[in-house]
């Protein structure tokens, strides 16, 4: 399932803090980082966050696991690893 | 940016910025701006006769105060022909290379905002980056400028970060970019937090 890991600092609290609120997301505290997961996809809106867009595209930063569906100014949308798709870093 | 919190530099340390220089055809659109529009002082002028080379042309330099001890300079070489390169290109390229001063807090930043609006400098909104809030704008000579406060201080996880982001860059982009893209680096750099939240268990 797609995972986001997100530096525990001050300006990405708000992600951390939607991620939270979110029923259908999960967050673990993972050392300096806290990991989002999202069953079967993970979804952020901006407008749930109140991030700027500076911040906002510098989202995943701290890493991801699966793959980018959608990622604009709006939403960040990430799935599992396509099933038989090789990637070729693994 | 300092912290006490990380180890030091090994070999010999740098004590930050001198000066920077930058070459001009409008010296006097440039002193207006950094004099009279930023209102920073004129603290140095030096004019010389080329450098005794015959190839070399007779030039003013001219520094203005930037605070704690730095300065940005000028270069007028006098009857050469304007580069209109020098400012490099347009578009994001243009803002790559660029030099950014510090504001002391987040008032002074938005001081800076209104003065510059009010001089009738085009400047951008207050941008908010990762640790950092900034207003960026250009001189006559199309020099692109950013002042910027930092919001908080970076600690030993903001570089234990970096130090994965960058292993993941090497990793990802080391042989050339390719058909490589962001996202995997951003996949590598999963990998390696995830490795090393499980070493710490």
């Amino acid at each position: 399932m797609p995972a986001l890991y997100v530096l525990k600092v001050p300006e990405f609290r708000p992600l951390i803090a939607c991620a939270e609120r979110d029923p259908r997301l999960r967050t673990t505290d993972c050392g300096n980082y806290v990991r989002i997961d999202g069953d079967p996809e993970l979804t952020i809106a901006r407008s749930a966050t109140g991030m700027g867009e500076a911040l906002w595209f510098g989202s995943l930063v701290g890493g991801i696991e699966g793959r980018i569906s959608e990622f604009d100014a709006e939403v960040i949308r990430l799935r599992a690893d396509d099933a038989g798709v090789p990637t070729g870093d693994e | 940016m300092a912290n006490e919190s990380l180890p030091g530099p090994s070999g010999p340390r740098l004590a930050g910025v001198d000066h920077v220089a930058f070459a001009t055809w409008k010296p006097v659109e440039t002193v207006n701006f950094y004099r009279d529009v930023m209102g920073l002082r004129l603290i140095h002028a030096i004019s010389a006769k080329g450098w005794g080379r015959t190839d070399h042309p007779d030039f003013l330099h001219f520094f203005f105060d930037t605070g704690q001890g730095s300065t940005i300079a000028f270069f007028y070489y006098v009857g050469t022909k304007p580069r209109e390169d020098m400012a490099g290109p347009r578009g994001y390229l243009g803002m790559a290379r660029h030099l950014a001063w510090i504001a002391e807090s987040e008032a002074d930043l938005l001081a800076w905002h209104r003065r510059l609006e009010t001089q009738g400098v085009s400047v951008s909104e207050v941008v908010e980056h990762e640790a950092l809030k900034s207003i960026y704008f250009r001189d006559p000579n199309g020099y692109p400028l950013e002042i910027t406060w930092k919001a908080r201080t970076l600690t030993a996880a903001d570089a234990e970060d970096a130090a994965l982001t960058i292993a993941a860059m090497i990793d990802t982009f080391g042989g050339g970019s390719g058909e490589r893209t962001i996202e995997d680096m951003w996949r590598r750099k999963g990998e390696k937090v995830r490795a090393q939240a499980a070493q710490a268990k």
